[in-house]
Parts: C-alpha cells; sequence; structure tokens
C-alpha cells in the first residue's frame, strides 16, 4: 500500500517521463493539460510531441534554453568533432591543467547533463540518453572514455537514443571507450578475453534472462519453432555462444599510436590476431576464412535481430518507465513492435510509443495506479527539486558553486558516469531506498536553496523568497505558516488535493506548517494563522530578515527544502 | 539522549517475510538457547567482479603446481623470491604475497580458508550479475523471492534484542542485496556530513534548522510502507550518527586501517565498523563491498617490485591490510571472540590465463572465514585439482562445497540461529564443516530438518 497522495495524471507523466514540471515551460503541467480534452488525449498528444524533438541538421536535439546555457565559457570540448577530441585530449592530452587535460569532456558532460535534465523541455529525451547511458554502460573516467566522452554522449548515445538499435550497436562496437572499457582491444587469438563477447550478450542484447546457465552445449538448446519471431533460432544462449564470439572478436582493437602506427581512435583489426576458424554464435554459422567485416556484421545482426534481444529491451524500457514488475501482455506488446521493427530508421522512437500508449489493462503506462510505485533516484530528486523551485543555476565546470554542488551529490551514489561495473546504475525501487541516496540527495538540495550569498552565479540559486514575495502581499499578517506552507505545497509539487484549501488539512501540511510555525526552542509552536513579523514576542522580524532567533529566510528555505524532501515529493 | 528515546526503529520486521510462516519461525526462535551468549556479530565483505581465488591460494607444490604453471605461464605466483606465495602451513599451498596481513592471521590459528565454493553444479553461472544475484538472495538459481539471505537471517534469529540500536549496518550509500528487505538496516557510507543540511550557517554548533529538520522528517514518514520506512531509517541515522558522535573514533594501537590507494575507501569503512560494534549497540550484522576484481587484464604475475604495478595484488594488499587492521582493532576491545567475517565473491576465474595476463570469469572459488574462535590455520572443503579431467568443463576450479555451507554454519553456529530453513530455503544442510569449535545448538541434537 502507498501512504502518499495520488496526483493529478499531469503530475504523474511528467515525473515519470523526464524529470518534472517546471513553471512556465512546455515540460509543465498547464502545457500538459493544454494538449487535449481529456487525459487519455493529452497523453497521446505529448508523448508524440516529446518522441519527435526539435533537430539541428546534424541530428542533434536541440533545446534553445539548454543552448544559451552550455554557450557559457567554461564549456569548451562539447562542439568538438571526435578527430577533435582524439587529437586535443588524447594525442595532445595531459593530466591535468590547460585546455588539453585528458578528462575535460567527461567533466563537462558530468555536468552538462545536469544542465540539460533541468532546463530542457524535451525531458523523455534526457530519460532515455540516461537509458542508453546506462544500458551500455561505460565508467566515464575510464583510460579512453574520458577524453572521447563528448563523441560517446553525442555520437553514440544521443544520435541513436530514438532511432535503430542495430544502428546504436554497431556504434558502440566501432567506439574506442568500449573496445577498451570491456577489454576487446587485446583480445587476441588463440587465448582470446572474452569480456566484450561476454557482456554484449548478457548486457546489451539477449541479456540474462535469456542465458540457460553453464551447463548446457549448443546442441543441446532447442530451436525458436516456427512461426514465430526468430523461428529456427536457439531460444537462448549458453557459454559457448560467448566462447565463440569471442573468437570473432579477437583481433578488433582501435589505432591508438602502437608500433608507430596511426593514432586516431578508429577501430580497426589486426588480422594476424584474429581466430580464422570457423565459428557459430546462436545458430549463425560463420565458414572458416570468412572477412571478419562479414562476420562481424552477421553476429551482430544476429544478436540484435534475436527475439530475446527484443523482450529483454522491452522488459528494461517498461521497468525504467512503468514499474519494477510491468505487466507481461505490455512487455510482450513492447517487444513484439521492436522485433516487427528491427530495420526501421526509428524502432525506438516506435517501441517507445507502443510503451507509453499501449494499453494492455491495469498496470499499463496509463494507469495512474503506478504513481508511486517508483522513487526518485538522486539525480532525479535533485534535478527535479530544482526544476520545482525553478532554480537559476548553470551547473559548469571550474565553477565554485558547482564544485560545491558536485561534491555534496557524489555521496549519493549516483555521481553521472559513476558506475564502474557494467551493467549501469540499477532502476529499482529497493536500490534506492533510503540511506546515503536519500541524504545526500537531500543535502544537494538544501545547499542549492541556501546558496545565496558571494555566488558566482545567480544570486540566490533558488529564487525562494523572490517567488515568496511576488506571491504574498508585502504585508506582515500574510505571512503565516499555514499559508506559506500552502503555497509551496501548491508550487513545488505541482498540484494540491483540493482546489480551493489546496493542501490545507492535510498531515503533509500540517507537518510543513509546524516547520515554519516551530519555536527556536523546538518544542512550542507559534500560532499558524499570524503572519511572520506579525506576532508575539519573539516573531516580529520579516521574512525576508535572516537573524537571530529566528533566522525567517533560512526557515522559509528551510521549509521549502522539507516539502523537497518529503515522501509525496520522493514518490514517482 | 532525547533523540534516541525517540527513535522509532521497526523492531526485528522485514518486507514480504509473511509468507514464510509465522508459526514455524516462532518455534524455531523459541528453541534458540536463551543462554546463547549474545553480542556475537558477522562481517560479510562481499568482493564484487569475481576475484581470482586461484592466485589468492595456490598450490605451491605437488602434482598440482605443474599444472598451475602449465595454465598460467605469465601470471603464476613464484615460489621464491621477494614475490614468493607465503606457505599456509605444511599444505600444498600458498597465500598470495601481497596477503601478508591474511598471513600472519592464518598462522594465529584466526583464518580458515574454504577451497572450491560455490554454487550447486546445477546452478553453476558465469554472469557476474546472476551469480551476485543468487547468492545474496541466498537461493542459487532464483532471484524472485524478495528478501537477502541476511535479511532473513535477522528475522528468523529470535537473537536481536529489542534493545538493539544498530542491529545491522551497511557501510555504503546503498543496502546490498543480501539485506534487501530489512527496515531498519543501517545504511552509512561515512558518519561526516551525513546529515540533509547543508547550511554553513550555523547557530549552537549545528547547521542551521538541523534539528528542526530532522523533527519534521520523522513527522513526514510516518507512513507504514517501503518509502517511508526507508526515510524513518534515514532519520534514525542521521540522529544515531550524533547522538552518539559516531564520527569521532580513534582506532586501536597497531591497527593501522589503510588510509591511501585503492583500499582507503575499505580502509575507512571497515573503521566504522569497528567504531560501531564497539559502542555495544546490538550490532549483529555487517557488510563492506570492495569491488574491482574483475581482472580479465593485466592481472601482473608478481615479479615487479612495486605493487602498483601488480593491479591484482596492490588490491589484495589492501584487502589484506584491511581485515589485519579491522580484526587487531577488535581484539583490543576484546572483540574479536564476538566476530566472524566472511569474504566472499561470486565466482572463481578461469584457471587458464587468457590473451592478455588476465582471467575470465569461472566458477569455484575460495571463501575466507576470520575470527577470534574460527578454527584457523587450517583449509578446509576439497580442492577439485587441477589436472586433466579435474576442472569442471575443463576450464575451471570445481565447485564442491555449496557456499550455503559455509555461512550456515555460521549462522547456527556463532549467530546462534537454528532456523537455516528461513535463511536458506530448500538447501539441505549436512552440518559444519568444522569452522567453528562445537556448535552448542547441533551439539545438543537439535535437528535442522
Amino acid at each position: 500500500m502507498r501512504q502518499v497522495l495520488t496526483p493529478p495524471f499531469a503530475v504523474y507523466v511528467l515525473n515519470r517521463l523526464g524529470y518534472g514540471p517546471r513553471r512556465g515551460t512546455p515540460f509543465s503541467v498547464e502545457a500538459f493539460n493544454a494538449l487535449g480534452a481529456n487525459d487519455d488525449a493529452r497523453l497521446t498528444a505529448f508523448v508524440d510531441q516529446q518522441l519527435n524533438p526539435s533537430t539541428n541538421p546534424a541530428g542533434d536535439v536541440t533545446d534553445p534554453d539548454v543552448a544559451a546555457r552550455l554557450a557559457h565559457e567554461n564549456y569548451t570540448t562539447l562542439g568538438k568533432t571526435f578527430e577533435q577530441l582524439w587529437q586535443d585530449h588524447e594525442v595532445n592530452g595531459n593530466p591535468s591543467g590547460g585546455p588539453y587535460t585528458r578528462d575535460l569532456p567527461i567533466r563537462e558532460i558530468e555536468r552538462a547533463v545536469f544542465v540539460r535534465a533541468t532546463y530542457s523541455r524535451w525531458g523523455l529525451f534526457e530519460q532515455m540518453a540516461d537509458f542508453w547511458h546506462n544500458h551500455f554502460n561505460i565508467y566515464g573516467y575510464d583510460r579512453y572514455a574520458a577524453p572521447t566522452w563528448v563523441s560517446w554522449d553525442r555520437d553514440v548515445i544521443r544520435r541513436n537514443a530514438l532511432g535503430n538499435f542495430r544502428s546504436m550497436l554497431q556504434a558502440t562496437f566501432d567506439s574506442p571507450a568500449m573496445l577498451y572499457y570491456l577489454d576487446n582491444y587485446i583480445n587476441r587469438a588463440p587465448s582470446f578475453n572474452e569480456n566484450y563477447a561476454r557482456e554484449i550478450i548478457e548486457l546489451h542484447t539477449l541479456g540474462s534472462i535469456n542465458y540457460l546457465g553453464a551447463n548446457l552445449q549448443q546442441h543441446e538448446v532447442p530451436d525458436i519453432p516456427a512461426g514465430q519471431p526468430g523461428a529456427g533460432w536457439p531460444v537462448g544462449y549458453v557459454d559457448a555462444d560467448v566462447y565463440e564470439l569471442a573468437r570473432a572478436f579477437t583481433g578488433w582493437t582501435f589505432h591508438r599510436g602502437a608500433s608507430g602506427g596511426p593514432n586516431t581512435g578508429v577501430a580497426y583489426m589486426i588480422p594476424a590476431q584474429h581466430d580464422i576458424g570457423q565459428k557459430n554464435v546462436l545458430g549463425q554459422f560463420v565458414a572458416a576464412n570468412t572477412p571478419y567485416a562479414t562476420e562481424h556484421q552477421l553476429f551482430l545482426d544476429r544478436l540484435a535481430y534475436h527475439p530475446g534481444t527484443a523482450r529483454h529491451i522491452a522488459l528494461k524500457l517498461a521497468r525504467r518507465f512503468v514499474s519494477d514488475a510491468p505487466p507481461q501482455e505490455l512487455v510482450d506488446h513492447v517487444a513484439n513492435v521492436f522485433w516487427q521493427n528491427r530495420m526501421a530508421p526509428d524502432q525506438i522512437r516506435l517501441t517507445l510509443r507502443a510503451l507509453l500508449l499501449h494499453d494492455a489493462g491495469p498496470g499499463s503506462f496509463r494507469d495512474i495506479g503506478n504513481f508511486g510505485n517508483k522513487v526518485k533516484k538522486p539525480f532525479e530528486a535533485v534535478v527535479g527539486a530544482l526544476r520545482a523551485v525553478s532554480a537559476d543555476f548553470t551547473i559548469r565546470r571550474d565553477d565554485s558553486e558547482s564544485n560545491s554542488f558536485m561534491d555534496r551529490f557524489r555521496r549519493s551514489g549516483h555521481r553521472p558516469f559513476d558506475w564502474r561495473p557494467p551493467d549501469g546504475f540499477p532502476d529499482d525501487r529497493n536500490y534506492w531506498l533510503g540511506g546515503g541516496a536519500f541524504v545526500h540527495a537531500w543535502r544537494t538540495v538544501d545547499w542549492v536553496l541556501d546558496e545565496n550569498t558571494g555566488s558566482n552565479q545567480g544570486d540566490p540559486l533558488a529564487p525562494v523568497l523572490a517567488i515568496t514575495q511576488n506571491e504574498f502581499s508585502n504585508s506582515p499578517a500574510e505571512h503565516t505558516p499555514n499559508k506559506l506552507a500552502n503555497f509551496w505545497l501548491r508550487r513545488a509539487l505541482g498540484w494540491a488535493p483540493d482546489p480551493v484549501n489546496g493542501w490545507a488539512g492535510t498531515p503533509l501540511h500540517t507537518a510543513i506548517r509546524d516547520f515554519m510555525a516551530r519555536n527556536t526552542d523546538t518544542v512550542s509552536l507559534f500560532n499558524p494563522d499570524v503572519g511572520i513579523g506579525n506576532g508575539p514576542s519573539g516573531n516580529t522580524a520579516g521574512l525576508g530578515t535572516d537573524g537571530s532567533p529566528n533566522y525567517w529566510h533560512s526557515r522559509l528555505r528551510g521549509m521549502v527544502g522539507c516539502i523537497l524532501f518529503s515522501p509525496q515529493f520522493m514518490a514517482r | 539522549m532525547s533523540q534516541i528515546t525517540r527513535r522509532a526503529f521497526i523492531k526485528g520486521s522485514t518486507l514480504c517475510l509473511t509468507a514464510l510462516g509465522g508459526m514455524r519461525l516462532g518455534l524455531h526462535a523459541r528453541r534458540a538457547h536463551a543462554d546463547w551468549q549474545t553480542g556475537n556479530f558477522f562481517v560479510y565483505v562481499y568482493l564484487r567482479g569475481g576475484i581470482d581465488g586461484l592466485n589468492m591460494v595456490c598450490p605451491i607444490d605437488g602434482p598440482d603446481r605443474a599444472h598451475y604453471e602449465m595454465h598460467r605461464p605469465n601470471i603464476h605466483l613464484r615460489t621464491t623470491g621477494a614475490t614468493a606465495a607465503l606457505p599456509l602451513g605444511n599444505t600444498h599451498y600458498g597465500l598470495n604475497f601481497a596477503a601478508t596481513g591474511l598471513h600472519e592471521l592464518y598462522g594465529q590459528g584466526r583464518l580458515a580458508i574454504v577451497h572450491g565454493t560455490g554454487f550447486p553444479v546445477a546452478q553453476i553461472t558465469r554472469s557476474h550479475f546472476d551469480a551476485q544475484d543468487y547468492m545474496e538472495h541466498g537461493t542459487p538459481g532464483s532471484n524472485t523471492i524478495g528478501t537477502g539471505w541476511l535479511a532473513r537471517h535477522l528475522q528468523a534469529t529470535g537473537q536481536v534484542p529489542d534493545s538493539a540500536m544498530i542491529p545491522s549496518l551497511s557501510v555504503a550509500a546503498n543496502a546490498p542485496t543480501s539485506l534487501l528487505g530489512r527496515r531498519d538496516n543501517m545504511v552509512l557510507d561515512d558518519p561526516n556530513s551525513f546529515h540533509p543540511n547543508a547550511n554553513n550557517g550555523n547557530v549552537d554548533g549545528q547547521p542551521r534548522y538541523k534539528l528542526s529538520t530532522t523533527m519534521t522528517l520523522r513527522q513526514l514518514y510516518q507512513g507504514n510502507d517501503d518509502l517511508h520506512h526507508a526515510g524513518t531509517g534515514a532519520v534514525d541515522t542521521i540522529e544515531l550518527v550524533d547522538t552518539l558522535g559516531i564520527s569521532s573514533y580513534t582506532p586501536a594501537p597497531g591497527a593501522n586501517y589503510p588510509s591511501t590507494g585503492v583500499a582507503a575507501t575499505l580502509g575507512n569503512q571497515a573503521k566504522l565498523i569497528a567504531n560501531i560494534a564497539k559502542r555495544g549497540l546490538g550490532l549483529q550484522v555487517a557488510t563492506l563491498d570492495y569491488g574491482g576484481w574483475d581482472s580479465h587484464e593485466n592481472q601482473g604475475d608478481g615479479t615487479q617490485g612495486d605493487l602498483n604495478q601488480n593491479q591484482y595484488a596492490n588490491r589484495l594488499a589492501g584487502l589484506s591490510a584491511t581485515l589485519h587492521a579491522l580484526y587487531t582493532d577488535l581484539a583490543a576491545a576484546g572483540l574479536h571472540n564476538r566476530m566472524v567475517l566472511v569474504v566472499h565473491s561470486e565466482f572463481g576465474r578461469r584457471v587458464r590465463e587468457n590473451a592478455n595476463r588476465g582471467t575470465d570469469h569461472g566458477s569455484g572459488n575460495p571463501m575466507l572465514v576470520l575470527g577470534g574462535r574460527v578454527r584457523g590455520g587450517q583449509l578446509f572443503g576439497t580442492f577439485g585439482g587441477l589436472g586433466p579431467g579435474q576442472l569442471y568443463q575443463n576450464e575451471d576450479v570445481a565447485s564442491t562445497t555449496d557456499f550455503r555451507r559455509v555461512l550456515s554454519e555460521v549462522v547456527a553456529g556463532h549467530l546462534g540461529n537454528p532456523d537455516l530453513a528461513s535463511v536458506f530455503p530448500g538447501y539441505d544442510y549436512p552440518g559444519p564443516l568444522g569452522l567453528l569449535p562445537g556448535d552448542p545448538l547441533f551439539a545438543n541434537g537439535f535437528d535442522p530438518a
């Protein structure tokens, strides 16, 4: 039983398909509700809008607010091509200092993702970029990932995020960051190194749901029956498929200037290190001496087009957007759409559309009963909070505010691209419940709310006082704990249970109001209907002042923080 | 201490456990000896990535030595010189040269090694993520039970008194799967700055409104579902860290936790376990994770003098130093007899080295068991051999001892919980290996079946 209140459909959708509503933008409750006459119509219109973001001629998703913020001089690598990145940060790269620092690209992207998630109108696209980054997880500070991360993020992940899965798989297969991270760059005949071959099957394509264990051999695996997708292919994989694929990948590496060769980062084959024997991966036979490019194409096709891959991707997408235990009928439907469109250039867009709009009864995406079955991960909680309070904070490199922010966020266990094993950050609810995930996400939000003096950026980063003063008259009599709590609950959560009374009368409102009304002895309460600066002894200074004993301005920000730390906000 | 009295730890309950049958749980709990010495605790150290156990404990003579050198022409441990394997008594095996701390504990009879542990053959998997999932759920071949094995132990044991403030502790940002479903598990990465108030405007030595914030959080998370329990747990931790002054701790002399290098974080985390264990807060289970063992390349052959050139040995040295420091720290407080620590990993690695002086995924692997009561200085289990026909699928060290057997002996013989059927459902425990001296529960004729 979920003990949070169920919000309007718009709030549920905006928290699922992005990072929560931000007032006055196309990704807001008002904008969503203007899209149609009822929730079903609005959902369809919104999903179609989000699945067709504006792009530049190169195919990169564009957003004016994000572009303006990332144009800041502290971002220097985002526009570089792969070749420039390689030359500047790998060939000429140095450990630290100056414009050619090796890890500048990852340092900029790990901060740019906050800017994009916080300000982009294309929330669903940002969620999908995050999804694929985790699906094809690479540790961002890895040796060849760090200097090329701008290209990995842009050319491999984002350009394919709504496109064709087979194309994306190819791009990862050609990436020096991936070939290094999973050790294929030194995978050589005859002894081979299975790491990449195993993970490309287990994590990137078929998934362990289609792993039949260590005890079966290929000839013992039954075939998919006639009349079904993939008919005649083995139903799943065994370790022998991993080993055969590892042999196929032997010699596949990238140019890094070894032995006088070029230093370009481009993937290539060293024939002398390639196993030229015959191979069999998932029923795809390749004769001895087949050219490696043909061999790779056939095997990657088999992996990408296997119906087990469709089931795996469908299940992961459903877990990301719907619930940890999505309805089987929904997963089957989505898997079928993925498989039927396996050659389509917009395969992933079509798959996602099916996931979000297909009605498979209770538990489908449109079922608002799903609200609360996911919890905000630290990144979602912090970005969602920045959006909820209309923060004006461009997180960037070489900026003391941004550094303070990142230092606090890191301890939540969810620093972007900082998951070292290849399976990516967990998507399941249980993993993120409590502990450092909660406390350090909250601490990061609290820091943003309080950062209002001496800031390099806006002053303050989060305009809590200005928003409050804009809402209320200057009369202190108006600034009652009851009214302040009610206003900010509606403002930060994006809705209220009662059109007239708002959140008044709910336990959540009582708790928030009590924070605002609690005397400095932490035991007694001021009258919650008496305005701040208008009350009894000890309660006489105005809301914008921040002196002893009541520190009203700090208290107001603390109250907003408590709303953003509440279960109602953490649920999604 | 008002915060302590307000704390509302949810006593001895986990989610999703009712299906296991309250009747049986109650019966077992009553059978636990009333005079069982409370205060025993267990530390579960999980090495993520699959440690190459064969280069932790390797054959140094006998017929397997030649097979070992043949399978590992570049990365085998030497038997002579500065990086020679450290002989384990008069056995045919030696410890990696980097594990000097562990070797000392073995020599003192405090560290036992169980050869060839892993899954039952039918459930062997060479997937990291499946293997970890199955092990931490305690259910080989399945990950659907909904609770971790340590969570089920804490639920079933009857040995967690209501007065226990911190019955279990995960030193990490997030709890591991072995404690999945345990509501009152303390999850703490570091006691410093573990509270939501980042404001630098201090009032009375506290960040402004810190106390008010925790009071409000407690009010907000009063509900009765997992989200609310998680929030309450976080607030409990915040208050306990503060009230007990947990961020202030000085280890005993001679307990030299690593503070630099690959094990700096691990050292700090282990120190927190000792810190909390010494405070008498009812700690019974603590977990610690140490990753980075997926050594597909350049494990290092150990012949270079600089440990930094030997990634594997360097990492192992960090583990060894950390465990030695933890043991020393606890022993100084007389708590070494209360602790049993198990080092576990999802699988061993292939016997044959790969193309890159590394090793790929395998199966059977040693487990380490450390503690004052442990019958250490001995090898347990069966090493399946490295010769023709002895390897699993001609590739891996054989899995000859179910990992649940080792853990069951600790659960029953050290933690005093006879309800193994709840901890490892479906497991037919064949009885103790003898890692611990006389198991009073079973000696008294208790029938686990």
